[in-house]
């Protein structure tokens, strides 16, 4: 498609809309995003009547990007004219995502004569952000509305609103004579979450027409009250999905005396709920429900079950619903599972001193994730030195090594000193004695303390042989004062970039610390300006550290450097603390480069206040999230400090209510909890009361409550209940969390999760962080800090092992064979066979397994190819890619457990795995040797790299961010060979409708093709 | 959202509801526990959100009905219809479309996309009994 109109001889743009191809068609669709003008919008409303889903899909999302007036006014009158099963959806549909704005159109719309009309709007509102004049709207048309659907999605969209106004018109709507509106009214009221209306439900249990619709309203209340009630059903008749779902959020809304008495009123639960998990046709959902369920009754053998029963649909975390009691069990069963998941759902969960001394035991487990995470957890004497230093020696796990040496030098510092005395003089044994794996690890971990041994085992370190151990000594000597510096200078020449940087960074450090500043001649740094990446960041950092009085012209001066140097020598001036340097490159503010713009960002946290104020609220309306959503977590801190007031505060709350993208409302909230003005109020209560906001709406309350504690009771009587029960949490919760010390700030995983989406598109959920935390906290250690660390990752490559340490944590999944067998028996015998005829007797069937996990599924594929006949030989080729280094390093040990086995029949088992025993079995060579693993990201695949018949991609789309999911789809079918095949997951057709691929059904499964 | 009604052994009625709201979706399958219980058959019940995801679903079990509205998105159900209808199957499935409306114009293209029947919504237990009286043979008592 032409989109260049003013070239002479090409047809318009608008004239390639009537195409006959509708691939054609969504590519004028997708165009037209970035040709403005009205000419371009009446094409894309044409086309919200195509008769593909694909362009109007696609037109519909470019129409809500470039929303305006004319546009809402144009849908508005479609609706009334729009084709009845096309036009009018889509219309409604542009309306209703385009939020506020849309909003006048859609309920002027429920005057129209017209029912279905009225029935297009009400299906389509509220949208976000309800007034109550809007529910004061809906209400007024369900008074005047007759037709019984019109009537039943007012209904609906009055519960949507969310809103304590709507409560009244829907509960009269419960004396309705007709059972279809008393049904939709009681849904209505399940999404409106007012426990207040469970009394009102509960008698209606006992009407068999509307049981279901009361029971789905149930598990939305996340009330304790209809507890009872529904365990004595549960013990009298079986009970069906709904009735589990409702029983389990009262479960889990009841204080643990309720939950005793709710186990004690059904007898039969244990059996039940376990009868349950053990059938896997039983939909996902179903089990999840039972899983914590069972884990919240606390019945006999629950932890048990659930390790051996998982992954439901949130992995293992039905296990922290365990009573604090029963950690110790659940721990033990879920050591006793080869795979890292339950365990370290568990470690994630640890709190209290007992649960951390209990993890101890994990130490032992076969995953390296595991041990790392368990050893970034313990609890001072939790476990013996000897275990520690039997960790410290293995030789093919750096990972654990530097773990080991971290907590034995935590022991020195908290351990009783019998026991603090053995691990010093285990760590000085490792790192004075023999190169060895360890050393390295040792020598690092020795850094911090001051003993005379110390500094001369980093001093002897600093001329090994070895590089891991030469660069060990050069970081350690960052934060001590008895190595010498030239010992230290002679290598900036050394062989090995790592150790250059790290002796770089060593003298930054020390730079930093203050007077005397180390006699070094900025010339010997700015040399290393041309070096590696990792070199050249380093010595940037350095040139600023070692600029002294001319470092305001300095910084400037680095601002023209390559991007690493740049950013790192911008973030350095705020390591230093220079209000002048921070002043001078405020200018840089509207850099290219958004990283060196959020680096600039972060050097106002030390500017004067008149530049930082200034500089931040230009950078609260800068057009990039990430560097809005720095300036909000350097008002944070900075009003943390120093406070903010006045027209500044004001102007927080201004970015507040205009700001849509989530991560960067949520540090605003951050910001606001701190220095928003009285003008954040309105602000505030808006995300609070938004049904779908979330955590956003818990840190709104969190800063109402905190900042505005007077007129919380006023906001409490007319807010929402959801809403309401979010202000009486964050006033029950006092002051301000304060994490463990060794916990992640919230901002910096913030940060991190950033670095991981940005890569990879993954999204790190927030429930992570702990996760992070403890399995990172050796190298955040030997890094300096969390902040330190981040700053290392984002200069390195992503297949670097230490970003793959990160990848691992975020990215884990735990993967099984045959999970959903269908996709891979349309690969193996209706793709495949037509693949290999139509390639001719030369080519390879190449297929792509993206996202594959532990490799299960790509063993799998190779089993039935091999049932097939089409395998053992030369022309199939199982190109199998993850995000974690991890995940591949098992898939290519190809040693599986009972678990990940479940679905694999006997004689497959005995045909296509050796006994290892320990209930391990390995995949035979002749089935593993088609298959290759290459740990990397869909988006790093190496282009002209080979193409492929086939790609599977079932589990990841799900867990990357909603924006890059059509972007995914498309880089997988980029590397399809012509007639080439797409299989996607069950939750991924919204994702595939963003691009132009034909959908074909198979025997089996359904496809995309190229 | 999954129901199951236990009857008398014989193979369950297979139901695939596309893309109804959850007290919709409720109202069917109630009713249609209801008759089964009656018929002495057990109601297996499952439910899409959009057309791919019954595409999928349909990929991987049989259904007697698959009942879908009309208004889906991004897939219309008269394209999903036409889907489901582009592969022969072994026992073939009814289509039922939901509808608010019904003009002779809807019941066509109803019919031109594959669908077997219409079914007006709001609709009670003598619609839906009428509705499944109506559908071809390979409805639900030739799944017997």
């Amino acid at each position: 498609v032409n989109v260049d109109e003013t070239r002479p001889g090409r047809p318009p743009v608008e004239s390639e809309a009537s195409s006959p191809l509708p691939e054609v068609r969504w590519r004028v669709a997708a165009v037209l995003a970035d040709v403005p003008g009205a000419a371009a919008d009446a094409v894309l409303l044409q086309l919200l009547e195509d008769t593909d889903y694909r362009v109007r899909e696609e037109a519909v999302a470019v129409l809500v990007r470039r929303f305006s007036a004319g546009i809402a006014h144009a849908c508005g009158a479609a609706l009334e004219g729009g084709g009845q099963d096309l036009g009018r959806p889509a219309h409604a549909e542009v309306l209703a995502r385009a939020g506020a704005p849309g909003r006048p159109a859609l309920l002027d719309a429920l005057s129209s004569e017209s029912a279905g009309v009225r029935l297009a709007s009400a299906r389509s509102l509220p949208g976000l952000f309800v007034d109550a004049p809007t529910v004061a709207a809906l209400e007024a048309a369900m008074c005047l509305e007759s037709d019984d659907n019109v009537r039943a999605a007012l209904l609906l969209a009055l519960g949507r609103t969310a809103r304590r106004e709507a409560l009244a018109p829907l509960l009269l709507e419960l004396s309705s004579a007709k059972a279809w509106l008393r049904i939709h009214a009681i849904v209505a009221l399940g999404e409106i979450g007012d426990p207040d209306v469970a009394p009102r439900l509960l008698p209606l249990l006992a009407d068999p027409e509307l049981r279901s619709a009361v029971l789905v309203a149930l598990s939305r209340l996340d009330s304790p009250a209809p507890g009872e009630e529904l365990a004595r059903r549960a013990a009298t008749a079986p009970p069906d999905a709904l009735l589990i779902g409702a029983l389990r959020r009262s479960a889990s809304a009841s204080a643990p005396e309720t939950v005793a008495r709710l186990a004690s009123l059904w007898p039969g639960a244990r059996e039940t709920l376990l009868a349950l998990l053990e059938r896997p046709e039983v939909p996902l959902p179903e089990r999840t429900d039972a899983a914590h369920l069972l884990a919240r009754l606390d019945l006999t053998g629950a932890a048990a079950a659930l390790t051996r029963l998982g992954p439901f649909e949130d992995e293992f975390d039905a296990l922290k619903e365990m009573p604090a009691g029963r950690f110790r069990e659940a721990l033990s069963a879920a050591g006793e599972s080869d795979e890292p998941e339950p365990s370290l759902a568990l470690i994630e969960s640890a709190r209290t001193a007992a649960e951390r001394d209990a993890v101890a035991g994990l130490i032992s487990h076969v995953s390296p994730l595991v041990v790392c995470a368990a050893l970034g957890s313990l609890a001072p004497g939790s476990t013996s030195v000897a275990a520690l230093v039997a960790l410290l020696a293995r030789e093919d796990e750096p990972e654990t090594r530097r773990a080991a040496a971290f907590a034995l030098a935590r022991e020195i510092e908290s351990a009783p000193a019998e026991s603090a005395r053995a691990c010093r003089n285990a760590l000085l044994d490792w790192a004075i004695g023999l190169d060895r794996p360890g050393k390295a690890e040792a020598v690092a971990a020795l850094a911090r303390f001051t003993y005379t041994a110390a500094g001369a085992a980093v001093i002897a370190a600093l001329a090994s042989p070895r590089g891991d151990v030469r660069r060990s000594a050069a970081g350690a000597a960052g934060v001590r004062l008895d190595v010498p510096l030239g010992a230290l200078q002679e290598l900036l020449q050394d062989e090995d970039p790592t150790v250059r940087a790290a002796a770089l960074r060593s003298l930054t450090r020390w730079a930093e610390r203050g007077e005397p500043i180390p006699p070094v001649d900025r010339k010997d740094l700015m040399q290393h300006l041309a070096d590696e990446p990792i070199v050249a960041a380093a010595a940037g950092a350095a040139v600023v550290a070692y600029a002294g009085r001319v470092r305001p012209r300095i910084a400037i001066e680095m601002l023209a450097q390559k991007g690493p140097v740049r950013r790192a020598a911008i973030e350095e001036i705020a390591a230093l603390g220079d209000t002048a340097a921070a002043d001078a490159v405020a200018f840089a503010l509207p850099h290219e480069d958004p990283e060196t713009a959020r680096a600039v960002v972060r050097a106002m946290a030390h500017a004067t206040a008149e530049t930082a104020e200034e500089t931040l609220a230009q950078a609260l309306a800068d057009a990039r999230p990430e560097v809005r959503e720095a300036a909000a977590e350097t008002i944070a801190e900075r009003g943390g400090r120093a406070g903010f007031g006045g027209p500044f505060a004001d102007a927080v709350a201004a970015a507040l209510a205009v700001e849509a993208v989530p991560s960067v409302v949520a540090a605003i909230l951050r910001a606001v909890a701190v220095a928003g003005g009285p003008g954040s109020i309105r602000p505030l209560v808006r995300i609070l009361t938004a049904e779908d906001s979330g955590e956003a709406a818990d840190s709104a309350a969190e800063a109402l409550a905190r900042r505005y504690p007077d007129r919380v009771r006023e906001i409490w009587a007319t807010a929402p209940p959801r809403a309401a029960r979010r202000l009486s949490k964050a006033l029950a919760a006092g002051p301000p969390h304060t994490a463990p010390a060794e916990d992640l700030p919230e901002s910096l995983f913030g940060l991190l999760a950033d670095l991981v989406r940005r890569r990879t598109g993954l999204l790190l959920r927030p429930g992570l962080r702990i996760r992070v935390a403890r399995s990172l906290a050796a190298e955040a250690a030997e890094a300096g800090s969390f902040v330190r660390l981040y700053a290392f990752l984002r200069e390195l490559p992503t297949e670097s092992e230490l970003f793959g340490r990160l990848l691992d944590v975020a990215a884990g999944r735990t993967s099984s064979f045959f999970e959903d067998p269908n996709g891979l028996v349309a690969l193996a015998e209706e793709i495949a066979p037509e693949r290999l005829l139509s390639l001719g007797s030369r080519e390879t069937f190449d297929v792509w397994c993206a996202g594959c996990g532990s490799g299960e599924e790509a063993y799998a594929l190779a089993i039935l190819l091999f049932e097939k006949g089409l395998l053992p030989g030369q022309r199939v080729h199982i190109h199998a890619t993850d995000l974690s280094p991890d995940a591949i390093r098992r898939g290519r040990r190809r040693r599986y457990g009972p678990r990940s086995l479940r679905a694999v029949s006997e004689e497959r088992r005995g045909r296509f795995f050796e006994c290892e025993g320990n209930a391990l079995f390995r995949v035979r060579d002749e089935v593993a040797g088609c298959v290759s693993f290459a740990a990397r990201c869909v988006f790093d695949e190496p282009r002209g790299s080979a193409l492929f018949d086939a790609v599977l991609c079932r589990n990841l789309l799900p867990r990357l961010e909603e924006a890059v999911r059509a972007r995914a789809v498309q880089t997988l079918a980029s590397f399809l060979k012509p007639g080439g095949y797409l299989l996607l997951g069950r939750h991924d057709g919204l994702a595939a409708a963003a691009t132009p691929l034909g959908l074909v059904r198979l025997a089996n499964d359904i496809a995309y093709r190229r | 959202l999954s129901a199951r009604v236990h009857g008398s052994g014989a193979r369950p009625f297979r139901v695939l509801a596309v893309g109804p709201g959850v007290a919709v979706r409720l109202v069917l399958g109630e009713t249609l526990a209801a008759v089964m219980l009656e018929r002495g058959r057990e109601l297996s019940f499952t439910a899409a959100s959009d057309a791919v995801e019954a595409l999928w679903l349909f990929s991987r079990a049989s259904y007697d009905v698959v009942f879908f509205t009309l208004d889906l998105a991004p897939m219309s159900g008269l394209d999903l219809g036409r889907l489901l209808r582009a592969r022969p199957e072994p026992r073939r499935a009814a289509l039922v479309a939901l509808s608010t409306t019904e003009t002779p114009e809807t019941a066509k293209r109803v019919r031109d996309a594959g669908g077997d029947a219409l079914l007006l919504v709001p609709f009670d237990r003598q619609a839906i009994e009428s509705v499944l009286a109506a559908l071809p043979a390979s409805g639900p008592e030739a799944a017997r």
